[in-house]
C-alpha cells in the first residue's frame, strides 16, 4: 500500500495496466491447475448424474409426494440471487456514482453472468422431460400450440432470459476498452486475434469514448429495473402459488433484499481471496469491503425483518393453514435448517456494525459465507418446508435430497467456477478505465497533479 | 380434373395411397390378432373375419370368479381378445353387480407372470422339468390305473360340475375326497346343526335389522359372503331420511368392518361366549325376553354382570346397553364371526348368540333355504386326519387342486414332511405353491376366464363360467384333464363325451325347464351368467330346546398376550398374494402395503418402549415370527393382532418371502367337536430384535389436524335441523370477480357418501385396471412415489373410552380423487396448457403436451396428481391388460384422474350413433370406481341435468366440498358420515 501511495500518478497507471495484464499473461501455475482439475471433477459428475437423471427418470432425485419441488428448484433461486448483485454493483451503484464500486464491479458483473448461466440450467434440470423444453418457449409451430401467459413459470422464462441477455451485453460493453489495452500488450498471435476480435476495433479515440459513455449510461438506465424484475417475478413463482408459506404479497421485496444480500456475500467470497492471490491489495481497498458490510447489514435487516413479519402476518390474518405452516418451520421436522436460515441471515450480519469486524478480512470472509449457507437455506426452507405441509394432512411427507441432487448441485458450483477460473484469467478481472478514474490524473510532463 | 388425369398418367403410388395401403395393413394386423392375446409374427387377413371383434370396440362377456368363499359372477370388458377389465354381473341376487377388490384384481392372476405354463413333471426326484400335456395326462392315467390304495384327492371349495367330475374321479379310484377350505366355519355349522339341526351355512338377513350386533364377523372383509353384506350392510345402514339402523361390533382389534361400527366393544380374545353368555343372563334376570328362554346353558346363572365383565374385559355397563339395545330395537340380529370365535369349544358362542336370536324373536332373519355351498366343504380335522395318515407313509397318490395345505397349515403339523412321504403327488394349481412345489406332476388349471365350466355359490344359483379369451398359454382346463382321465381309465363300451364343453352342456340340460330347445336356453343362460336363485321366501326355523350345554372355562389372565389373526380383505387366505394390485393396495388400517406388520396397542408399546418400525420376534411355544410393529389405539393392550396373506416362501415374485404367515404360530389343537382349527392355540411373548426399519405405508399422519376433510353431522341435526339450514343458504350467495363457465351440455360431477364407504378398496383397484395405473413396488411407497390416482385416506380421532378404560378411535375414510375444480389451481399454472378445463366440468391432463414442471400438483390443494418418476414397467403378460384405450404414461409426466374420460366418449358416441340421449345405466357405469363401489356410495352423472341422481345428491342436506374455503369450487361433492350416539 506505501509502496503504490508512493508511486508518482503516471506510474500507479501503469503499475495498474501491468497488474491486470500480470493476471493474463502469467504462466497458469500448479495452484490455478490443481484447482481448475478438481473443479472439473465435480462438473464432471455433475454432468454425469444428469445424464443419469435423464435417462433413468427423475426419481433418481429425491422428490417424496408431495414435494415436487426440491433442491433443483433451491438451486434456481438461489443462483438468480447470486446473480442479482452484479447489475446492482455496475448499473445502479454506477448511477447513484458510488466509487466504491469501481475496483470490484468487473468481478461482480462476471459473476453475474454465470451465475444466471447456472441458474437458466436448473430449470431444464428440474423439469420432467428436459428434452421438451422448448415447449416453454412462445413460437409458431406447426401444432397450434401455445404457452400459457397465466403461468409465472413462463414469466419465469422471460424475466431470466431477459436478465441473461442484458447482464452479459452489460458486461461486454464495460469491457471493450480494457480488452482494447490487453489487445496492445498481449504476446502471441492467437491472443492478439482473440483479444482484437473482442475489443471491436477500439482506438480509444475521444469520439469513441463520448459515445461509450453515453451508451454504458443507457445500458445502466436499461438493467436498473431488472434488479428489481427478475427476482421479482422469481419470487411469484411461489406468491402466485396457494401453498400456505408461499402465497404473501411481502415476497417480491423481501426476494429483491435477499438477493442483493446475497450477492453481496457472494462478492466479497470471491474478492477476498482473489485480492490475496493477486496482489490486489492497491486496488481493492478495504474501503470497498467496508462499502459492501454497510450494504449488508441494510439487506440483512430488510431480510430479517421480512423473517419476523411473515410470522406476524401467519398469527394476524388468522389462517389456519399459514399459521400451522410456520410452526411448523419454527419447531418441526425441518426447524434445523430454519434456525441456521435465522442465525446466518438475521444475527451473523449484525456482527458487521463492529468497524473491527469489517476491517478483519478472515472474520468477513466467514461471514460472508455462513450468509450464503443461509441464504441457501432460506430458498430450501421456503420451498420444501411449505411443500412438506400443504392443506391436505393425508399427503403430508417429507423429502430428502438424493445423492444424485447432491451430485448435480456440487457441478453446478463446479460448472460456475469454471467460467470463474476462466475469466480470471482471459478477462480484465478490474477494470483498468474506471480505476483510471479515480487515480491521480498524470501530467504529460510527468509532474503530479495538484488538482 | 386435372390431378385425377395427373395421378392416372404417372400410375405410381402417391403418398396418399401409400398412406391408405399402410393403414389397410395395419388394420388387417389389428383384426388378425383379434382372438388370440399374443402378437402374431406374420401379418395375414382373416379370409372370414369374427363376426364379434370390431377392432377398438370392446365385446363384454359374462363368466364368473370362482373365488371363496361365494365366487362372483362378472362381466369381463375384453379388447381384441384380451380381458382387460372386470365388473360385477347385476343380475346376480347374491353380490347384485359388486365386486371385491380381490375379484378386480383376479386380472393380475390371470396375466400372472408366474403362471405355470405347461406341465411341470419330476423325473428321478430331480426338480420339476416341463413336458408336454399329452405326456403329462399319460402320466397321471398311468398312475390312476394302478389303482393307488389309500388315495386323496383334495380341492379347496368346487362346486357343481367341476366337483362333479372329481367325485366321479374319486369313485373310480376309490379315492377319498377332501373339500379343504382354510375358513370352512366349522363352529358355524357345528352349532346350527345343534340348534337348529342344519349343518348349514345359512344366509344372515342383516338388512332387516334396526340393531345389528356383531360378535367379531367381520363380514364386509371376508365372513361367508363380503360382497352380499356389503350391500345388505348399506341397506340397513344407510341413512333413508328419517331411520338409521345402530351397528356394534364387539371385537378385540378394530378391523375395517369395525370400524363402520357405530359403536365398538373391544372384547378380550375368545371370550365371546361368556359375553353372549352374560347377555343372555341380564336379559333373562330382567324379565326383557321376548320369547321363553329354553335352558340350553345349564351354567348361565353363573354369567353375572360382574363375572362376565371380569371375563370379556368390559364393564358392565357396556354389556347393560348392549342388551338393553339388541332387546330395544324393533327387529335386532346377532351374528357371530368364523375366526373370532374360533378358539376351543368356541362353537357353543355360536349356539349362545342362535339363542339370544331366538329369546329376542329375531331368528327370523335366518336363511337356511339359501345356504353357501360352503357348507359342504370338509372340515380342519379331515385335512389333519390325511396328513396323519400321509405322515405314517400309508398314503399313495395325493391330487391337489387350488388347495395350498403346506402354506395354509400351521407348521407344527409339518405338513411338508407329510407330503414327501406321498408316493405320487399331482397339482391341478395354476401357481408354483408351497404345495405344488412338492408335487411330482403339476398340471396346471386354466383360469376362469380362458375355459367353460361353471360354479354355485349359494344353493341354486349356478353360474356359468365361459371362456373370454383364448388361453394365454397351451393346456386344458382341469375339468378337461379330468375329463380326458376318467375316459381313459373307463373300460365301458358307452360312448364317452371327450370335449368337457359338450360335458358341460349334457349336465345343464337338466335345468332346461322351460318349452325352448336347449341351444337356445344355453344361450340365454350364457349371456345373462347363468340361472339365479331370486326366491327371497325361506322356512322359519324351530330351535332346538332340548340341547344342553354347559360352557366352557376360559383362559385365566397370563403374563403373555393373545394372538389373534385376522384374515385379509386382500389376500383372504393368502391364495391372492401373488397380486401387484393387491400387494400396493393400502390395508385400510394402517395404510401399509407390501408386507405383514403386528398391531401393537400404542401404551402397551409405550410400556415396553417399542416404536413403529422396530422388529419384534413374536414367540409361541418354541415358534418364533419376526415382524415390525405398528401402534394404534384400536387394539386391545392384552393382545397383538396379525393379518395372513403373507409370508409365502414360494408362489411367485410377488408374494414370497415378503412377511410373515402368523398361522405358523398356532400349535395342532383342533377343536374336537366341531372339527375346527384352534385359533386361540397361541399365547406369545414380544421381544424386540433390536432391529428397526421404516414402517412403509402411504399415508404417515391420521390426524386431521381440524382441517375437518371428513365431516361428522350428528343424527339429530339430520332429523331436526332442516329448516334452518335451507334458510342459512340462501343468503349465502356467491359473488366472483370471473365469468361463470358455460357448460352447454354436460357438467360432469361426483358425489362420494361418505356414511356408506366402507373403504373396501374395490374402487382403487378397479382404477387401476381402467386406467393403467403402475405399481410401483414397497421400495417406491417408501419413497412417497405411490401412484393410485384414487386413494382411500383414512383419518383418526382418538376416544377416550372411559366405560371400558381403552382408548378407541373414530375411523373415518375419505375417498380421494381429483376434484376437477371449477376455480382449479393446477391450471393456472401449468406453462404448457397440459392441464385445462374442458367444457363439460372436467379437468383434463394432456401426457403428451407435459413438460413436467409438476408446478400443477404443488399447486393442487387436495395433492391427488401423481408424477411418472421413472418409465413403469408391466412384466409379461401383465402388459396385456393395459387397457387400449388409455394411455400407458411415459416418465416425466404428470397424471391424475380424469373422470373415465375415455369412457365418457364411448358412451356419447353409442348414444350418438343411435341418435338419442345418453341413458342413467349408462352414465353410471361410466367410472370404473362407481362401478366397481359396492356400497353405492359413489355416484357419477351429470349436473346440468336437474334430475339426475348427483345433482341432487350434490344439493343434499349433507353435501359439502372438500376444503371448501378455498374456493377451489370441486365439482366433487361429500356426503357427510353421520355420527349416531343414541341408538
Amino acid at each position: 500500500m506505501s509502496d503504490f501511495a508512493s508511486l508518482s500518478a503516471s506510474e500507479k497507471y501503469s503499475h495498474l495496466n501491468e497488474t491486470v495484464m500480470n493476471m493474463i499473461n502469467r504462466k497458469p501455475g500448479w495452484g490455478w491447475w490443481a484447482i481448475f482439475i478438481v473443479d472439473m471433477m465435480f462438473l464432471s459428475f455433475g454432468i454425469y448424474c444428469f445424464i443419469y437423471q435423464i435417462y433413468t427418470g427423475l426419481g433418481v432425485a429425491g422428490y417424496s409426494h408431495p414435494v415436487l419441488w426440491g433442491v433443483y428448484i433451491t438451486n434456481f433461486v438461489f443462483w438468480v440471487g447470486i446473480a442479482h448483485s452484479g447489475t446492482l454493483i455496475s448499473a445502479v451503484l454506477f448511477l447513484f456514482r458510488a466509487k466504491f464500486r469501481m475496483s470490484i464491479y468487473r468481478i461482480a458483473e462476471a459473476m453475474t453472468v454465470f451465475a444466471v448461466a447456472t441458474a437458466g440450467l436448473f430449470p431444464i434440470i428440474h423439469i420432467g422431460r428436459p428434452w421438451n423444453f422448448y415447449w416453454l418457449l412462445p413460437y409458431p409451430n406447426q401444432r397450434g400450440l401455445w404457452v400459457n401467459f397465466d403461468s409465472p413459470l413462463l414469466w419465469d422464462v422471460f424475466a431470466v432470459s431477459t436478465y441473461a441477455t442484458i447482464s452479459s451485453v452489460f458486461f461486454f460493453i464495460g469491457m471493450i476498452p480494457d480488452i482494447a489495452a490487453i489487445r496492445d500488450t498481449v504476446v502471441g498471435k492467437a491472443k492478439k486475434a482473440f483479444y482484437s476480435v473482442a475489443s471491436l476495433g477500439w482506438k480509444g479515440s475521444s469520439w469513441e469514448w463520448g459515445h461509450y459513455t453515453r451508451a454504458y449510461f443507457y445500458f445502466a438506465c436499461f438493467a436498473t429495473p431488472l434488479v428489481i424484475s427478475v427476482h421479482s417475478v422469481v419470487s411469484w413463482d411461489f406468491a402466485m402459488a396457494n401453498t400456505p408459506g408461499w402465497h404473501t404479497s411481502i415476497f417480491p421485496p423481501y426476494f429483491v433484499a435477499g438477493a442483493i444480500f446475497s450477492g453481496l456475500a457472494m462478492v466479497a467470497t470471491l474478492c477476498i481471496p482473489l485480492r490475496y492471490i493477486f496482489d490486489l491489495e492497491d486496488y481493492i481497498t478495504m474501503d470497498n469491503f467496508e462499502g459492501m458490510s454497510k450494504m449488508i447489514i441494510l439487506t440483512s435487516s430488510i431480510v430479517f425483518y421480512a423473517y419476523l413479519i411473515e410470522f406476524f402476518i401467519a398469527w394476524y390474518s388468522g389462517n389456519k393453514y399459514e399459521y400451522d405452516q410456520f410452526i411448523y418451520r419454527a419447531v418441526g421436522d425441518y426447524a434445523v435448517f430454519y434456525w441456521i436460515m435465522m442465525f446466518c441471515n438475521g444475527i451473523v450480519p449484525h456482527l458487521l456494525w463492529f468497524k473491527k469486524i469489517r476491517q478483519n478480512l478472515v472474520i468477513l470472509f466467514i461471514i460472508t459465507l455462513l450468509i450464503n449457507v443461509g441464504m441457501y437455506f432460506e430458498r430450501f426452507n421456503i420451498i420444501v418446508i411449505s411443500l412438506s405441509k400443504e392443506f391436505e394432512p393425508g399427503s403430508w411427507g417429507l423429502y430428502k435430497p438424493s445423492w444424485v441432487e447432491i451430485g448435480i448441485t456440487v457441478g453446478s458450483f463446479a460448472w460456475f467456477f469454471m467460467f470463474f477460473l476462466i475469466f480470471i484469467r482471459t478477462l480484465p478481472a478490474l477494470s483498468i478505465a474506471e480505476i483510471k478514474e479515480i487515480l491521480p490524473v498524470p501530467k504529460k510532463n510527468g509532474g503530479e497533479n495538484h488538482e | 380434373m386435372k390431378n385425377e388425369d395427373k395421378k392416372s398418367k404417372t400410375g405410381t403410388l402417391n403418398r396418399r395411397d401409400f398412406l391408405k395401403a399402410l393403414s389397410a395393413i395395419g388394420g388387417a394386423a389389428v383384426i388378425s390378432s383379434g382372438c388370440t392375446p399374443e402378437p402374431l409374427d406374420k401379418l395375414v387377413s382373416y379370409a372370414v373375419p369374427p363376426d364379434d371383434v370390431i377392432p377398438g370396440i370392446a365385446n363384454y362377456y359374462t363368466s364368473v370368479i370362482p373365488c371363496s368363499p361365494v365366487g362372483t359372477p362378472v362381466i369381463v370388458r375384453v379388447r381384441e381378445g384380451r380381458a382387460i377389465k372386470v365388473e360385477g354381473n347385476p343380475l346376480d341376487p347374491v353380490t347384485s353387480g359388486s365386486t371385491s377388490a380381490e375379484d378386480q384384481a383376479t386380472l393380475q392372476t390371470l396375466y400372472d407372470p408366474d403362471r405355470v405354463k405347461q406341465p411341470l413333471f419330476r423325473n428321478n426326484r430331480d426338480n420339476l422339468t416341463a413336458i408336454t400335456y399329452v405326456a403329462a395326462v399319460d402320466i397321471l392315467v398311468e398312475n390312476l390305473k394302478n389303482k393307488p390304495k389309500n388315495a386323496y384327492i383334495i380341492t379347496n371349495n368346487t362346486t357343481a360340475t367341476t366337483d362333479k367330475l372329481f367325485n366321479e374321479l374319486a369313485e373310480k379310484i376309490g379315492a377319498k375326497r377332501i373339500k379343504y377350505e382354510p375358513f370352512s366355519y366349522e363352529n358355524i355349522k357345528h352349532a346350527n346343526k345343534l340348534t337348529y339341526g342344519k349343518n348349514l351355512l345359512p344366509t344372515y338377513h342383516i338388512d332387516k335389522a334396526d340393531y345389528l350386533l356383531s360378535i367379531g364377523a367381520d363380514f364386509l372383509e371376508t365372513w361367508l359372503s363380503p360382497s352380499e353384506y356389503s350391500k345388505r350392510f348399506t341397506k340397513m345402514h344407510e341413512f333413508d331420511g328419517d331411520k338409521k339402523s345402530f351397528f356394534c361390533q364387539v371385537e378385540p382389534k378394530m378391523t375395517m368392518t369395525g370400524s363402520m361400527a357405530d359403536e365398538w366393544v373391544p372384547v378380550k380374545p375368545f371370550t365371546n361366549l361368556a359375553l353372549v353368555l352374560g347377555i343372555i343372563n341380564y336379559i333373562k334376570s330382567n324379565k326383557l325376553n321376548k320369547k321363553p328362554i329354553p335352558n340350553v346353558f345349564e351354567d348361565l346363572e353363573t354369567y353375572s354382570l360382574s363375572r362376565t365383565s371380569s371375563i370379556t374385559g368390559i364393564n358392565e355397563e357396556s354389556i347393560i346397553k348392549i342388551a338393553k339395545s339388541f332387546v330395544s330395537a324393533p327387529s335386532a340380529m346377532a351374528i357371530g364371526g368364523g375366526y373370532a370365535n374360533s378358539s376351543k369349544d368356541d362353537y357353543k358362542t355360536i349356539v349362545a348368540i342362535n339363542l339370544l336370536n331366538e329369546i329376542t324373536g329375531n331368528s327370523d332373519k335366518l336363511d337356511f333355504d339359501n345356504y353357501l355351498q360352503l357348507s359342504n366343504c370338509s372340515k380342519t380335522s379331515e385335512i389333519t386326519d390325511f396328513i396323519d395318515d400321509a405322515s405314517k407313509g400309508n398314503v399313495d397318490f395325493v391330487f391337489i387342486y387350488n388347495a395350498n395345505p403346506v402354506y395354509s397349515l400351521p407348521k407344527s403339523f409339518n405338513v411338508k414332511k407329510a407330503f414327501e412321504k406321498i408316493k405320487f403327488k399331482v397339482s391341478g394349481s395354476m401357481l408354483d405353491d408351497e404345495t405344488s412345489e412338492l408335487c411330482d406332476l403339476v398340471i396346471p388349471d386354466l383360469h376362469a376366464f380362458e375355459k367353460w365350466g361353471d360354479y354355485e355359490g349359494k344353493v341354486g344359483n349356478y353360474y356359468i363360467m365361459q371362456p373370454v379369451m383364448k388361453p394365454l398359454y397351451k393346456g386344458s382346463s382341469i375339468e378337461q384333464t379330468l375329463l380326458n382321465s376318467l375316459n381313459r381309465i373307463t373300460d365301458s363300451e358307452d360312448e364317452k363325451i371327450s370335449s368337457y364343453y359338450a360335458y358341460l352342456r349334457n349336465e345343464w340340460k337338466k335345468f332346461n325347464l322351460g318349452d325352448s330347445p336347449f341351444p337356445i336356453f344355453w344361450n340365454k343362460i350364457v349371456k345373462d351368467g347363468g340361472i339365479y336363485n331370486n326366491n327371497q321366501k325361506y322356512s322359519s326355523l324351530s330351535f332346538n330346546g332340548d340341547l344342553k350345554i354347559k360352557s366352557s372355562t376360559f383362559k385365566s389372565n397370563t403374563d403373555k398376550l393373545n394372538l389373534y389373526i385376522t384374515p385379509s380383505y386382500k389376500f383372504y387366505d393368502g391364495r391372492s398374494s401373488n397380486n401387484s394390485w393387491l400387494q400396493e393396495l393400502p390395508d385400510l388400517l394402517t395404510t401399509a402395503v407390501w408386507d405383514s406388520w403386528v398391531e401393537i396397542n400404542s401404551k402397551l408399546a409405550e410400556k415396553l418402549d417399542i416404536k413403529e418400525g422396530d422388529f419384534l420376534e413374536i414367540e409361541s411355544d418354541g415358534k418364533t415370527i419376526v415382524t415390525q410393529a405398528y401402534l394404534t389405539p384400536a387394539i386391545r393392550p392384552d393382545t397383538i393382532s396379525i393379518s395372513m396373506g403373507q409370508g409365502h416362501t414360494k408362489m411367485g415374485r410377488y408374494a414370497q418371502n415378503r412377511g410373515v404367515n402368523p398361522i405358523d404360530l398356532l400349535s395342532t389343537d383342533l377343536d374336537s367337536e366341531s372339527g375346527g382349527l384352534d385359533l386361540s392355540s397361541a399365547q406369545v411373548t414380544i421381544k424386540k430384535t433390536g432391529n428397526w426399519e421404516k414402517f412403509v405405508k402411504v399415508q404417515h399422519s391420521f390426524s386431521q389436524e381440524n382441517r375437518d376433510m371428513v365431516q361428522v353431522i350428528p343424527m339429530e341435526k339430520l332429523l331436526h335441523d332442516d329448516h334452518h339450514d335451507d334458510h342459512h343458504g340462501e343468503h349465502h350467495k356467491e359473488y366472483d370477480m370471473y365469468r361463470e363457465y358455460d357448460y352447454f351440455i354436460h357438467k360432469w360431477g361426483m358425489t362420494v357418501d361418505l356414511d356408506k364407504c366402507t373403504g373396501c378398496g374395490s374402487c382403487v383397484v378397479s382404477c387401476y385396471a381402467e386406467n393403467n395405473i403402475p405399481v410401483v413396488g414397497k421400495e417406491q411407497v417408501a419413497n412417497g412415489r405411490h401412484m393410485a390416482w384414487l386413494t382411500l385416506e383414512r383419518f383418526q380421532e382418538e376416544i377416550n373410552d372411559e366405560l371400558n378404560g381403552t382408548t378407541r378411535i373414530d375411523m373415518r375414510i375419505l375417498p380421494q380423487m381429483c376434484q376437477h375444480c371449477e376455480n382449479a389451481p393446477c391450471e393456472p399454472v401449468c406453462p404448457v396448457f397440459a392441464t385445462y378445463h374442458n367444457p363439460e366440468g372436467i379437468n383434463l391432463m394432456v401426457y403428451s403436451r407435459c413438460v413436467g414442471t409438476r408446478y400443477c400438483s404443488n399447486n393442487c390443494s387436495y395433492k391427488v396428481r401423481r408424477f411418472n418418476w421413472f418409465s413403469y414397467q408391466w412384466p409379461e403378460p401383465l402388459n396385456l391388460q393395459l387397457n387400449p384405450d388409455v394411455t400407458v404414461r411415459a416418465k416425466g409426466v404428470m397424471e391424475k384422474c380424469n373422470f373415465c374420460f375415455h369412457k365418457i366418449g364411448i358412451a356419447k358416441d353409442k348414444a350418438k350413433d343411435e341418435k338419442r340421449k345418453m341413458n342413467y345405466e349408462e352414465i353410471s357405469t361410466i367410472t370404473a370406481c362407481q362401478t366397481a363401489c359396492g356400497c353405492g356410495a359413489i355416484e357419477f352423472g351429470d349436473l346440468n341435468d336437474p334430475n339426475a341422481k348427483v345433482t341432487k345428491l350434490s344439493k343434499d342436506k349433507r353435501a359439502y366440498s372438500l376444503l371448501g374455503e378455498l374456493n377451489t369450487r370441486p365439482t366433487v361433492t361429500y356426503l357427510k358420515k353421520i355420527r349416531r350416539e343414541q341408538i
